[in-house]
């Protein structure tokens, strides 16, 4: 071991290699499917209609019945006397308490989905009896030999239509929740009418995005397995004694099952075992179905008396769970003769689906991100999410941003247009500086330049000179009869890191390090790797904060026994929110360590500048070996750290005023395309994705999520489009007709990173993993709409809808 | 419907048609026993435990199934069980090799992959590689790289350190003089 | 279920044609399985089987070669083994050089996984009306050779189907090879296009694969064969006719639509749609004619 006095290389902003990448170039990496299993397979049966009431379950011949274990909301107590509490989404009930709740419901922000239909189907392939059985292939067979009758009621299947009285389920109006936002005028109607008086230009237009699949490759996937008393072994009926619950599988947020679990099973928390296996991608898609998915397979297996896996195949995944919202948002700018906004009014309506879920969360992002990074006087957000009768929409990556964000970049082209200057030019009038407030009020405080950032992204693409050239390419091909058309086009766009508002105040993450007793230093966080590179980026900034080497770090497996609620994998929050927190639970173990007065004699190096606000990253004052040496002698030593607000982050839920995000993420985003008019398909010929993200933490891993996420949006714009049958039900539900980009479909993307650290965030950075979500459809489509000189308002713009815009009479929109 | 939690049901029997199948995988002979229109995926994950080669959708669309047959790269969740009677089959688990000290050197395109990026969840990474090796081995242009691996989704990276980890590897490949002539040109 | 299925593996053709007569006499086929590329795909996802299937891999010296068999004039065709791949013909020289429209079909079917497996014999008698090796073969006056324990015959391929994925063969029946006749290879204006959902992995939305060759400045010979446009892949009659001696100044697209109209019905399905699939059709014809002209 080499003696090290000097400090050692720093491995954040690094290109350390991955610290998983060897296992999974080896196909050593273990997914929940790849694990060594012995027991049983379970398989979900599926309404066939919209909506109805169930008339009756039969069961085909074919299987043999006896052998397979079944399970049907029956089994599920309707009236238990719950240990948490009648609502426990407004946290634990009160020792002692109890009430009167039916265990069938997903635990998540609205307590109306059920885990298996009980009185009413609300959409097509909702899940009604669950099978199980030690082989797999005919658990699957046997699922397709339940016959579920049905007597239909009225469904909701476009939720741009007004809902019908039979056709209400939810509340009064089927609306599950409505935000609305005011600015200067924006409150008052008779200010608001003059401002609009008084501007020179008035533009409106109504913007469309479809839903989106997450298809992440790595399809759905649980294990679990209950471990009953012995008394409740020999019975069939729901356990009276206190019993065991282990889940294992591919998920985003251990903590969100775990508080499903310990609700459907009205179990106390340690009674709850979740653990995280390799997770091969989720993009939102993990984030609250797992725990659907882990409630199934636990039933079975409670019914069972033995483990149970549950694998979705690629079918059942894409028809059963969430997708991304679909959305119309209705704009009206004012602007003056310059370009300049004065007011905006948005209308944005979403479609939840058939329950709540995430909506709400959803719908919050979408409405406060709708009037993008531009200062604004005046302005008027209402924003609701309705239901429909197909399967719930939820998070995936952007959460509500991209929807609203392409209407506005999209509407802010036409606005252009109409005024007579460039794309580039009306946001150049309009972009926010510091001193300058977001629609919500909040004042921007960080020395933002993006005016200077959307050149730097214009320059790279070469965006002026293709403008000029492309605008004479267009018109020669016109004139020869050539069926080849080129655009060019921006976006500008921010997207708030961590949770909104009072979000992480009220997640209340807490982060644990731990010595073991090799002497490394263990990471214990419930965020999860799953292809982001959350592992790495813990592991450098773990080492870095104790100026250790990363063979002197282990990040360990998401594990509820193991490791503290540090929240869940969403929202941008992981480097940003938990990496800090990691940072500065390194912090309070070398205080420890310093307290025992191990460390007195140890060398001291110079120092070296905090690494954020709330952490000094103090193991770096002392010599590697030194403080190595000290932790040998304390296996078992903890340091913890719990989430503390940047100060002045004041968010009010009622008014939606206020500082909705300590910091946000900035970009412009530019495309560049080429349309074939005979087909009307699209080709990008380059795109260049430019951000600020504070400190880059490790430039290989930021680029390669910068990458996926453009490329998922430019799939989002062009390609991807959920088909829905009669029934509401996803009928393109496969890799085959759902038409995921492949490595030929796109460019090589290119990125540019500008470097503001934050500090509140370890060595200054920020989110950066739903960012690039934003920016590629509204890019690619502005580019398509100069390419082919027509207003396009909705996507995903295929060849098919761009055909029938291109052969509209002039003046109509799509 | 209801039935006794402890009446085992008997784990079903290998069905009458079975048959059984000889071939080499990575190296090794190996026997089996399957209903011949087993899928190969399934022979392989659950049979024989080579659990790296993946499912990614049953339809032949995303290549995490990815393993090379004959020397050519085939989608495992396409092939029953029955064709491979005599082939020499290479999945992900065979592409590493073993140093004079049996330590694991990994194969030029997994290295490539993991000084490049080319891996982030790594679902789709053993069927890529699998088929970028076949790449390099058969000396086919970098050029060639989005081509030759179209058939290969990943939702992760937006495939550009894909293609840069095996434009590496190809460039690598060739620079080392470790490639076939691709078959079929002048 | 995959599971409960049967199948035989003949080593010989003559093995080959016995199982089929007698399974074809007891009325319940085999069905035959090449590279597996749609059949799997059914089976897995529980489309109708029959029990029994039978494998032709252990065929292979008998099935998989290509090669030149005599013409009508001294002169050579071309013969595809039931069970040669797009990768197999993708390496023969003369795809490239003389049967271009072959060439650019079979490079992108799926993608390279795809072309391993994939057979064009597979892909005729899969029947879809969006394949692709169909009707770059159908272009080329290509001819089925059909064989049984009775004996062969030669089935053209623009009369191969019968109604949507129907097709002429008896179920005692193999197809043994794919004839290319003499007369197709190097023939001049030969164009191809495919339109799919995206550039690899795609199904065909709308496709067109002509043979457009001049004699004197005017079209004759022609064929036209239109991809996803009908209940089978089939040659445009009308079309064909309409183009016959005339010169490229003298057809206009509207003529073209009109004309496609006669012979071709597209509908709309949940890979695209009816007026998408008309009017495209019609533009690629139109520039089919002129990047063909000389
Ligand atoms: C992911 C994917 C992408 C695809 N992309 C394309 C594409 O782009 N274009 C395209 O055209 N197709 C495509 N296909 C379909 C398929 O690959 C082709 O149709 C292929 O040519 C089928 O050949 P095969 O040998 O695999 O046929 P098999 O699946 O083995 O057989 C298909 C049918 O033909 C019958 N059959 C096979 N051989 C014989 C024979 N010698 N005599 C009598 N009957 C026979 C079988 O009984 C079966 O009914 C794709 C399939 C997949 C899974
Ligand atoms: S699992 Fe085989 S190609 Fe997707
Ligand atoms: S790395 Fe996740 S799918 Fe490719």
């Amino acid at each position: 071991m080499s003696d090290k006095t000097a400090p050692g290389k720093p491995h954040v902003g690094s290109q350390m290699i991955r610290t998983d990448g060897r296992d999974k170039v080896l196909g050593l990496t273990q997914y929940v499917d790849d694990e060594a299993f012995s027991g049983w397979h379970g398989a979900t049966v599926r309404s066939p209609v919209a909506r109805g009431r169930i008339r009756s379950i039969r069961f085909l011949e074919g299987p043999d019945w006896r052998q397979f274990v079944i399970v049907d909301a029956r089994d599920i107590p309707r009236f238990a006397h719950s240990i948490h509490g009648a609502d426990a989404s407004h946290g634990p009930a009160e020792a002692g308490q109890t009430a009167d709740v039916d265990l069938n419901i997903v635990k998540m922000i609205v307590d109306d989905q059920p885990y298996l239909v009980r009185d009413e189907i609300r959409h097509k392939h909702e899940a009604v009896v669950l099978l199980a059985h030690p082989d797999r292939d005919l658990v699957r067979w046997a699922a397709t030999r339940v016959h579920i009758e049905v007597e239909p009621l009225p469904a909701v299947l476009d939720y741009r239509q007004q809902a019908s009285p039979a056709q209400i389920q939810h509340g009064k109006d089927n609306i599950f929740k409505a935000y609305s936002l005011r600015k200067g005028a924006g409150e008052q109607e008779d200010l608001w009418q003059k401002v609009l008086a008084d501007a020179t230009h008035v533009v409106s237009g109504v913007y469309e995005t479809g839903a989106q699949e997450q298809a992440y490759i790595e399809p759905q996937g649980i294990v679990a397995h209950v471990e009953l008393a012995p008394e409740d072994e020999a019975h069939g009926r729901w356990p009276q004694k206190p019993f065991h619950v282990h889940i294992r599988g591919s998920m985003q947020c251990p903590y969100y099952v775990h508080n499903a679990m310990k609700h459907l099973f009205n179990q106390p928390d340690d009674r709850i075992q979740i653990v995280q296996t390799a997770t091969g991608g989720g993009f939102g898609g993990k984030e609250d179905y797992p725990s659907i998915i882990a409630g199934h397979a636990a039933l079975l297996s409670w019914k069972a008396r033995q483990p149970v896996k549950m694998i979705y195949d690629r079918v059942e995944d894409m028809q059963s769970t969430t997708k991304r919202h679909p959305c119309q948002t209705r704009l009206t700018t004012a602007l003056d003769a310059q370009g300049r906004l004065l007011a905006l009014e948005a209308q944005v309506l979403m479609d939840g689906g058939a329950y709540v879920t995430l909506s709400p969360v959803v719908l919050s992002r979408g409405t406060i991100h709708a009037a993008g990074p531009y200062s604004i006087d005046h302005v008027r957000i209402d924003a609701k999410v309705v239901l429909s009768n197909t399967a719930p929409n939820g998070a995936f990556r952007g959460f509500g941003a991209p929807q609203t964000i392409f209407a506005m970049e999209r509407h802010l082209d036409r606005c252009a247009k109409q005024v007579g200057i460039s794309p580039a030019e009306i946001r150049r009038q309009n972009l926010i500086e510091p001193g300058q407030s977001l629609a919500t009020g909040q004042v921007i405080r960080e020395p933002v330049a993006l005016r200077q950032w959307m050149q730097q992204t214009m320059d790279a693409l070469n965006y002026e000179e293709k403008r000029a050239n492309y605008k004479a390419f267009n018109d020669q091909q016109l004139r020869t009869g050539g069926p080849l058309r080129r655009g060019v086009g921006l976006a500008t766009f921010m997207h708030g890191c961590g949770f909104t508002g009072s979000g992480e105040v009220w997640l209340d993450s807490i982060v644990k390090v731990r010595v073991a007793s090799d002497g490394v230093v263990e990471v214990c966080a419930a965020n999860t790797e799953m292809g982001q590179g959350a592992q790495t980026v813990f592991t450098a900034i773990a080492a870095d904060a104790l100026g250790l080497d990363t063979d002197q770090i282990r990040v360990i497996q998401p594990d509820t026994d193991q490791v503290p609620n540090s929240g869940p994998t969403v929202a941008s929050r992981t480097s940003m929110v938990v990496g800090h927190l990691v940072a500065k639970a390194c912090d309070d173990l070398v205080r420890q360590v310093e307290e025992k007065g191990l460390l007195t004699g140890a060398r001291l190096l110079p120092s070296q500048a905090p690494i954020s606000e709330q952490s000094d990253g103090r193991g770096r004052r002392y010599a590697a070996a030194d403080l190595q040496a000290a932790l040998r002698q304390l296996p078992g030593l903890q340091g913890w750290a719990r989430y503390q607000p940047p100060p002045g982050v004041i968010w009010d839920d009622q008014t939606y005023k206020g500082v909705a995000y300590g910091t946000y993420g900035w970009a412009c985003y530019a495309a560049d395309v080429q349309v074939d008019t005979t087909t009307m398909e699209v080709r990008l010929l380059d795109f260049v994705a430019g951000q600020e993200v504070g400190r880059v933490l490790h430039p290989l891993l930021a680029a390669g999520q910068i990458i996926g996420g453009v490329v998922q949006g430019i799939g989002w714009a062009l390609w991807e489009d959920v088909v829905l049958d009669a029934q509401g039900g996803m009928a393109n539900a496969n890799l085959t007709t759902y038409v995921l980009p492949t490595m030929a479909d796109v460019p090589e993307i290119r990125t540019l990173f500008q470097e503001q650290p934050y500090g509140y965030g370890p060595f200054g950075a920020k989110g950066i993993g739903e960012l690039p979500m934003d920016g590629p459809a509204p890019a690619v489509i502005n580019a398509v709409a100069m390419a082919l000189d027509c207003d396009i308002c909705s996507i995903p713009a295929t060849p098919e809808r761009l055909l029938e815009l291109s052969m509209r009479p002039e003046g109509t929109s799509a | 419907m209801s039935h006794s939690p402890h009446s085992q049901p008997p784990v079903r029997p290998v069905p009458a048609g079975a048959v059984r199948i000889a071939c080499t995988i990575n190296g090794q002979a190996r026997e089996f026993v399957a209903a011949p229109m087993r899928r190969l995926i399934d022979v392989l994950r659950d049979d024989l435990g080579l659990v790296g080669t993946k499912e990614g959708c049953g339809e032949g669309e995303c290549g995490a199934c990815s393993i090379l047959l004959d020397g050519q790269p085939v989608n495992s969740c396409l092939i029953p069980a029955i064709q491979v009677q005599g082939a020499n089959l290479t999945t992900i688990e065979g592409l590493a090799s073993r140093d004079t000290f049996n330590k694991t050197v990994l194969h030029p395109v997994q290295q490539a992959f993991l000084e490049h990026g080319g891996a982030q969840c790594g679902i789709c990474t053993p069927g890529m590689i699998v088929t970028a090796a076949w790449m390099v081995q058969t000396g086919q242009p970098a050029a060639d790289v989005p081509k030759v691996l179209a058939g290969n989704l990943c939702r992760c990276t937006g495939y550009a350190h894909i293609v840069t980890s095996v434009q590496a590897a190809v460039e690598a490949g060739q620079a080392a003089g470790l490639t076939e002539r691709p078959a079929g040109e002048a | 279920m995959l599971a409960d299925l049967e199948v035989v593996r003949p080593t010989t053709l003559a093995q080959a044609f016995g199982l089929l007569s007698l399974s074809a006499q007891d009325g319940e086929p085999l069905r035959p399985m090449a590279g597996c590329t749609d059949l799997m795909v059914d089976a897995h996802f529980g489309k109708p089987m029959p029990k029994r299937l039978m494998d032709l891999s252990g065929l292979g010296k008998d099935l998989k070669k290509i090669e030149w068999f005599p013409g009508d004039n001294a002169d050579v065709g071309l013969r595809l083994g039931a069970l040669c791949t797009y990768a197999q013909a993708l390496a023969e020289p003369i795809l490239h050089r003389d049967l271009s429209l072959l060439a650019q079909a079979s490079a992108v079917v799926g993608a390279t996984q795809i072309q391993a497996r994939g057979t064009f014999a597979g892909n005729v008698e899969n029947a879809s009306p969006a394949a692709d090796g169909v009707p770059a073969l159908m272009a080329l006056d290509a001819v089925i050779v059909l064989q049984s324990a009775a004996g062969q015959r030669r089935v053209a391929l623009d009369h191969y189907y019968s109604g949507y994925r129907q097709t002429v063969r008896r179920s005692d029946e193999l197809i043994v090879a794919i004839e290319i006749p003499s007369q197709s290879i190097g023939k001049p204006g030969q164009w191809w296009r495919k339109v799919g959902t995206r550039s690899y992995q795609a199904i065909t939305k709308v496709g067109l694969a002509a043979v457009l060759p001049r004699k004197d400045g005017q079209l004759s010979d022609v064929r036209v064969v239109a991809v996803a446009m009908a209940p089978s892949i089939l040659r445009c009659q009308h079309v064909e006719q309409f183009l016959t001696a005339r010169a490229q100044a003298q057809i206009s697209l509207d003529q073209l639509r009109a004309e496609i109209a006669k012979d071709l019905k597209p509908i709309d399905d949940i890979r695209s749609k009816a007026t998408y699939r008309a009017e495209v059709f019609a533009r690629l014809l139109e520039q089919a004619l002129r990047q063909t002209a000389p």
